[in-house]
């Protein structure tokens, strides 16, 4: 099959001279050691002279030589380069071998395949060997430091969430800008973590126009093509059994707190503060006698614990001291991964069936990720002219999901930076003793009142609730069950026809069930919830494709015309009830009284016509024009249809024959493309797609009491229609040393026009928001790949891949001078995630107070300068930096050295800021009483002449840990995203057996160094360089073995 | 052989071709259509369907409110009118909240620009009114009656001069104080994608909008009071609205008669005080707002707060001087003492238990009860100098409490006496005490059990009792800038 599209795709020529009289002729066939099959097609050149032909469609050659000496090269795409000694001979036969590496070439893109030569546009590719060595659930992970252009965030601890994944930069600001997810040639609509790494094959990136313009209105954010695993045509059957079993923990350690002694000694101080604030004639007393009942609970058991010089009070020890992380994270979350494949096939059929298993605990308790796979993947020829096949899979995962991001009370993370140590997690008496039930027990403390108590209740830090009980005995179980048919035709017809039919259909069921336990928590008052969603996605995509194929001469050409049909449709239920006759009942039967029942559908539907030819001639020039039609539900009909057309073109230097003297290089190509795409995908506040964005809304459910009720919460502007995105790809790809070094240097310019924006309206308006195209914003870029060989011998291989981004994003158009959203403000010039924030000036050395710059005014109010204030309200804010990081790089080595193998990859991000929340709240010094705080607060000024950075401890509002510069951190980091030593066992072990192929056994360590500027922070947050206490990376150690049969 | 496959296949081709394209008709694509929502065509093609949007104003008014850009509200202390509410409650002298969801707002700390009570409060009420307003158009623009126009457009009026007064209130000092201090923007038309902010305008212009919405509501809301819900704005309702609104414009003539007009069909029933306040069929509630276990913000709730016994945050606590003004018989001394201990220094020693809270969330909360008209109407009588405004006080003081002796007050000593008399009566309800010391320009002077830190003794009109414009109105506001702050 190989040949026979390489033999379509290119047909390499050569320019032939004039013969002299007294040349040669030497002939001969060609055929390949795979199959013995001819090879039209392959180049034969003279060394050293311009003379050449190519072997026709039986794999014959004629060619006239000058001399004896004169040596033929054979040269072939995919296959090994061969040079023959002309010598006597006039008959040279030769059968040529498949060169591994770069049979790899072949490559998926958009409705089709194409040899990497004839490429004219961006795309990156991330073979199942890459991704093999990875420790991941989601598959978008393993695109993080392996391919230039892609930014990879993974800003979770809970395994199974999906990374953001930005290609080249952010092109949109209020529509989504995730890349288009097509598996195996169709647009994928289930969750991401539903796909096994080990049944993909490749991971392709669209970057540019010229690689994703067939994918139209979806493509502005670049396109993943994930293609999954297929049987092999030599008669080989393999079996593959992989397992491994590791623990992982958090990439970074949290925070540094106080204990709860320092916390009892500052809260004492901080007091103090407020007593000489309120001129109280001594605050020393003041702060002793008000400590605890600011603070509600005593960890000393004594009265006034801290006297009024801030001592501890002999006899007082500490009867309780909590260390929330510990009570609520995982020391270590185990993990467990098995897969089973078989693959083979012969000429005929072909074949990959899957089966895989994987489980990995969270950074919270109780969480986890648990996954079944299976997929057959079955292709056959029922006849020369007839090619039926299929890619049908089934997942179902099992997550617990634990609340680990928001301002939610129940947010693990958020919960251990708020409880103070001195909080227990058991309640306690007056005297500090601790209080048991009726059996002996220790009962939770949910630091409410009780009536008649007056020390340890109340506590102000998120009252009621206890998170160690609640999340042991609450549930928060999310299934998915993704099911996916994909069934193909392919018939070819006349000489140079073919017509695929494809229809795919998924399924996708996403359960969820939330129950709130009767006797604890939020489901105590009503005894006990539960809330239940069970959301469908059922879509379909059918497509034909007509395709002509045809090579006159050394001229080629390959033309594919395209109809497509795309339906979506998402229905949502969602119900709640109330009200358990007994603990342990979690299902609706068992409850008393509904809360809430509510649904809806989403449907989305698409008409597409496309179009794409390629041609090229003698091998050496390339030139290629795409277009896509489409047609959306989701504008209105005088907006609905958009088309998206590019072109690309490419000159293989290295194929020309002034080239083939040049042994330096074995690739030079240069190659350009423009085109447009486009974006549908408009999102609401909650990142939900919004499905008729130009009919303005009242929506239902407003209800009061049994009187239905609408409330208008949309206004639509009807012109609007999908962004669209400009690129020009300049790029230019190598290989030198006989290819022991290749890559690629790519310049893009990608402009957004007609941009979705988010126009905010004056807030009194009542309303906040408009959504029109009215914007543009440009990245540019330079993404450089470089692989090499180093060593290349019998007993040891050493290869190393390198890849850089240089990225810079900048928004050139705006409806308005500026828009301030947050901590961000976007005017032109800026990028689009440009921190505009308050500029923290330090700590007055004479009263301890905060200070921030404002502008220094004229009479007239020009600024002439920047003046220090202590009054919040007053600071201004300014720009100081963008949240996007400018340069980002990988670094991969794989080194095998007799057994051995040992490998590692590196992932790093430059030039990013990142506004933490978390570490503010975490200074709030004592404006917060009882919350958490950071080791840092140790470094409070206390007396005048006190030099530092953080200010004097307050009770009042005291604006300390507002946003600011003071929070805002590089957040540059390179992490060592994985390392992996095997040893492959010698057959010789298993005498030969004809039962055991191979072993290998390894070990494996994902993220077990970070280099970061800031401590307790992950880097990988979220895109636009915020936090909300969400849980962070793993890093993982496992050991496992690969065992084929 | 081979040519009938070719044309076989040819035929093929030809189908699937044809079939695709024949899916490519209109109504392909036409036929999803949204499913949880219509469509202003829809709204104002029936009275069914503005009623329907009524209703929606009033559920949004007590939800877990959140704007719909999910920039401000969203937590429990941003939760529709309860939050509203209880800020009110907390910001004055009678209760009291150190610390929990309530304790900046408490500490009159909570007013700056950026901060979260601040953008809800403006954007929560301009919601409102801009809802208000799309009836008003949408309402004028339909092919109704005009006698169905009018009494649709009267009760969107009347929403709306309540946003705006509940909003002026919170952004400047009282209209007696300053009539041309800046106010805030006035909008009678809805939000449309070319609209632009205005200025601030006068405190004048705010009440002679909120004037004109109300004027135009009483006379056109049905009068026989007839209403779906006590959430709806009714002919009683108006009227204590602009009986409340007058007062505060000082023209005691129209506060009286507004007042009187108000009580219409309502009176004073002693023995409901103590039945826990949440229950909207109380024949005292001329205005309330109900909740059901399945429409509730949970512990959002007012009773949440307030209450001690029911599980909830129960973090709100009376005053001992508050406390020590009411006498042992009196229906509303509802206060219980050492609940959790202590001494009457410390600041929990005093509960109330007259709000009770349900233990399904189904609390009910009031907005307006009879007793607030007599007192209106006592009060401008009193500042009118007619006589009987000392009786209607003491029909009042009588009726909560059997021993309850006249006074025989007048003149100043009486508006006092009435001003003591509004809190005792209206404690916990919707802050009372905060909003008449902004009203008649009061000291803010706290005692009793108060902590030190916040025994406040701000002079009257203090900048800490209005809140600031918020930075969002100033960023997206063409028309308001820095120099329009609030000090």
């Amino acid at each position: 099959m190989k040949h026979k599209l390489q033999m379509a795709i290119m047909l390499l020529s050569c320019v032939v001279f004039m013969a002299n009289a007294q040349d040669r002729t030497i002939s001969g066939n060609l055929t390949s050691s795979e199959d013995g099959a001819p090879i039209p097609g392959v180049n034969v050149l003279v060394k050293g002279t311009a003379i050449g032909t190519i072997s026709d469609v039986e794999g014959n050659y004629n060619i006239q030589v000058p001399s004896d000496e004169s040596i033929l090269v054979f040269s072939y795409i995919g296959m090994m380069t061969q040079e023959f000694t002309v010598g006597s001979q006039t008959k040279i036969n030769i059968v040529m071998e498949p060169d591994l590496q770069q049979l790899n070439e072949v490559i998926v893109v958009a409705y089709g395949t194409q040899s990497k030569q004839a490429l004219t546009g961006a795309v990156g590719v991330v073979d199942k060997e890459t991704i093999g060595k990875q420790q991941i659930i989601s598959v978008g992970r393993a695109l993080q430091g392996t391919t230039p252009g892609v930014n990879v965030i993974t800003g979770t601890g809970q395994p199974g969430e999906n990374p953001t994944i930005r290609i080249r930069g952010i092109s949109s600001v209020n529509a989504s800008a995730d890349p288009l997810i097509v598996l195996d040639g169709v647009v994928f609509n289930g969750n991401l973590n539903s796909i096994s790494p080990g049944e993909i094959e490749s991971i392709n990136v669209l970057k540019d126009a010229s690689a994703s313009a067939l994918y139209g209105s979806r493509a502005a954010n670049g396109v993943l093509l994930i293609t999954t695993k297929s049987g092999s045509k030599t008669g080989e059957v393999k079996i593959d059994f992989n397992a491994s079993f590791g623990a992982s923990k958090r990439a970074i350690p949290e925070y540094e707190f106080l204990n709860a002694g320092e916390y009892m000694q500052l809260a004492w101080e901080a007091i103090k503060f407020e007593g000489e604030d309120i001129g109280d004639p001594d605050p020393g007393q003041y702060a002793s006698d008000n400590l605890i009942g600011n603070l509600k609970y005593n960890p000393y058991g004594v009265a006034n614990p801290i006297d009024a010089n801030g001592n501890l009070v002999s006899g007082a020890n500490l009867l309780w001291e909590t260390e929330w992380e510990k009570e609520l994270t995982r020391d270590q979350a185990l993990r467990q991964d098995y897969s089973l494949s078989f693959s083979g096939g012969n000429e005929k059929t072909q074949y990959f069936i899957y089966g895989g298993y994987v489980s990995q605990e969270g950074q919270i308790i109780t969480s986890k990720f648990e996954r079944i796979n299976t997929r057959l993947n079955l292709e056959s020829k029922l006849k020369p002219w007839l090619k039926i096949g299929t890619k049908s899979s089934f997942s179902y995962s099992d997550q617990n999901f634990p609340n680990q991001k928001s301002t939610s009370f129940a947010n693990n993370v958020q919960y251990i930076r708020s409880m103070s140590n001195i909080y227990p997690v058991f309640m306690r008496g007056e005297d500090g003793s601790q209080i048991l039930d009726e059996e002996g027990n220790p009962e939770y403390d949910f630091g409410e009142n009780q009536q008649g108590r007056t020390v340890n209740v109340n506590r102000p830090v998120l009252q009621p609730s206890n998170l160690v009980a609640t999340t042991y005995l609450n549930d928060l179980q999310r299934q998915r069950y993704y099911t996916n048919l994909n069934g193909y035709i392919d018939i070819t017809f006349l000489k140079d026809f073919s017509l695929r039919s494809n229809v795919s259909y998924e399924m996708y069921l996403f359960d969820r069930f939330d129950y709130d336990n009767p006797d604890n928590g939020d489901g105590e008052n009503v005894k006990g919830r539960i809330q239940r969603q069970k959301n469908i996605t059922n879509a379909w995509t059918w497509y034909n494709q007509l395709t002509y194929d045809k090579t006159f001469g050394q001229h080629y050409i390959n033309a594919s015309f395209i109809t497509e049909t795309y339906n979506y449709k998402y229905e949502y239920l969602n119900a709640q009830k109330t009200g358990f006759p007994f603990s342990g009942l979690k299902e609706f039967n068992a409850a008393a009284s509904l809360e809430d029942i509510s649904g809806y559908t989403n449907q989305h539907r698409m008409f597409s016509l496309l179009g794409r030819v390629s041609y090229n001639y003698a091998g050496r020039y390339y030139a290629e024009v795409a277009m896509r039609a489409d047609e959306s539900s989701k504008f209105s009909p005088e907006n609905r249809q958009g088309t998206f057309t590019s072109v690309g073109a490419s000159w293989v230097l290295s194929n020309e024959h002034f080239f083939s003297n040049i042994d330096a290089f074995s690739l030079l190509k240069i190659r350009a493309s423009y085109g447009e795409v486009g974006n549908n995908k408009i999102l609401d506040k909650d990142d939900k797609e919004v499905y008729f964005p130009y009919i303005s809304a009242f929506e239902t459910g407003y209800d009061d009491l049994d009187n239905s009720g609408v409330f208008f919460n949309y206004l639509a502007n009807n012109t609007i229609s999908w962004e669209k995105v400009n690129t020009l790809n300049i790029a230019v790809d190598f290989g030198v040393l006989d290819d022991r070094l290749t890559g690629s240097i790519e310049w893009y310019d990608k402009t957004t026009t007609g941009m979705l924006f988010d126009r905010p309206l004056t807030r009194s308006l009542g309303y906040p928001v408009v959504q029109e195209n009215n914007g543009d914003v440009k990245n540019t870029g330079v993404e450089i790949l470089l692989n090499s060989i180093n060593i290349q011998r019998d007993r040891f291989v050493w290869s190393t891949g390198f890849n850089i981004s240089f990225e810079k994003n900048e928004v050139t158009k705006l409806s308005q001078e500026e828009i301030i959203d947050g901590s961000k403000r976007m005017t032109v010039g800026s990028s689009v995630y440009e921190f505009y924030i308050q500029d923290w000036a330090g700590v007055d050395p004479e009263d301890g107070a905060a200070m921030w710059y404002m502008d220094e005014k004229d009479a007239d109010g020009n600024v002439t300068g920047r003046i220090t204030t202590k009054d919040y309200d007053e600071a201004d804010r300014y720009e100081l930096g963008s949240a996007l990081p400018n340069i980002r790089w990988g670094f991969s080595s794989n080194m095998r050295f007799a057994g051995f193998d040992f490998s590692f990859l590196i992932a790093a991000s430059h030039g990013g800021k990142v506004l933490d929340y978390d570490y503010a709240g975490l200074m709030h010094g004592y404006n917060n009483m009882g919350y958490q705080l950071h080791k840092d607060i140790l470094n409070r000024w206390q007396q005048p002449g006190d030099e530092t950075n953080v200010p004097r401890l307050n009770t009042g509002n005291s604006d300390v840990d507002q946003r600011s510069s003071n929070f805002l951190l590089d957040n540059s980091y390179v992490r060592l995203r994985n390392v992996s030593l095997g040893y492959t066992l010698s057959p010789e072990i298993f005498g030969n057996s004809e039962v055991i192929r191979s072993l290998r056994i390894f070990v494996m360590a994902d993220n077990y160094l970070t280099w970061s500027l800031n401590k307790g922070l992950d880097p990988e947050v979220n895109i636009q360089g915020t936090t909300d206490n969400r849980s962070s990376m793993f890093k993982t150690l496992s050991f496992g073995l690969n065992l084929g049969f | 052989m081979k040519k009938i496959i070719k044309s076989y296949i040819n035929r093929i081709v030809l189908i699937g071709v044809l079939v695709t394209f024949s899916m490519s008709c209109g109504d392909f694509l036409d036929e999803p259509k949204p499913t949880t929502s219509v469509t202003p065509q829809d709204v104002f093609s029936t009275e069914a369907g503005v009623r329907a949007h009524f209703n929606g104003i009033y559920r949004n008014l007590r939800s877990q409110w959140e704007s719909v850009d999910g920039k401000s509200g969203g937590k429990t202390d941003t939760w529709g009118i309860v939050a509203l509410n209880i800020a009110r409650i907390v910001k004055g002298i009678d209760m009291m909240v150190p610390s929990g969801w309530y304790q900046w707002d408490y500490r009159l700390e909570n007013r700056n620009p950026s901060y979260r009570r601040v953008k809800f409060i403006w954007d929560f009420l301009y919601e409102t009114i801009n809802q208000t307003n799309i009836i008003v158009q949408g309402v004028e623009t339909s092919e109704f009656l005009e006698s169905s126009k009018t009494l649709l457009t009267a009760e969107a009026k009347a929403i709306r001069a309540w946003a705006y007064y509940d909003l002026i209130r919170e952004f400047q000092h009282s209209y007696a104080s300053d009539p041309n201090a800046p106010g805030i923007p006035v909008y009678t038309e809805p939000a449309s994608i070319e609209s632009v902010g205005t200025s601030r305008g006068t405190v004048q212009d705010v009440f002679g909008q909120i004037v004109s919405d109300l004027e135009y509501a009483v006379q056109n809301l049905d009068p026989s009071g007839a209403r779906v819900l006590k959430s709806n704005i009714n002919i009683n309702v108006a009227y204590g609205l602009l009986a409340r609104v007058k007062l505060e414009m000082g023209q005691w003539e129209d506060a009286k008669n507004a007042a009187i007009a108000a009580r219409d069909g309502y009176s004073l029933v002693a023995d409901q005080y103590d039945d826990g306040f949440n229950k909207i069929d109380n024949p005292e509630w001329i205005w309330g707002f109900p909740q059901s276990n399945d429409q509730t913000i949970y512990f959002g709730n007012l009773a949440s707060h307030l209450d001690h016994i029911v599980s909830g945050y129960n973090s709100i606590f009376a005053n001992s001087d508050f406390v020590n003004l009411f006498s042992a018989t009196d229906v509303r001394n509802l206060f219980v003492a050492e609940f959790y201990g202590g001494t009457p220094t410390d600041y929990y020693y005093y509960i109330t238990t007259k709000f009770v809270q349900n233990e399904d969330f189904s609390d009910d909360f009031v907005m307006m009860r009879v007793a607030e008209m007599f007192l209106i109407e006592a009060e401008a009588k009193a500042k009118l100098g007619e006589a009987d405004a000392g009786d209607i006080l003491f029909m009042l003081q009588s009726n909560r409490d059997p021993n309850a002796v006249k006074s025989g007050n007048t003149g100043q000593a009486l508006i006092d006496e009435i001003l003591v008399e509004r809190r005792k009566e209206m404690y916990g309800e919707i802050g009372v005490s905060f909003l008449d010391i902004n009203r008649r320009q009061l000291p803010m002077v706290r005692t009793g059990n108060h902590p030190d830190a916040y025994r406040f003794n701000f002079p009257a009109n203090s900048p800490e009792f209005i809140l600031k414009i918020p930075q969002a109105e100033i960023d997206s506001n063409e028309n308001i800038s820095e120099s329009d702050q609030n000090p």
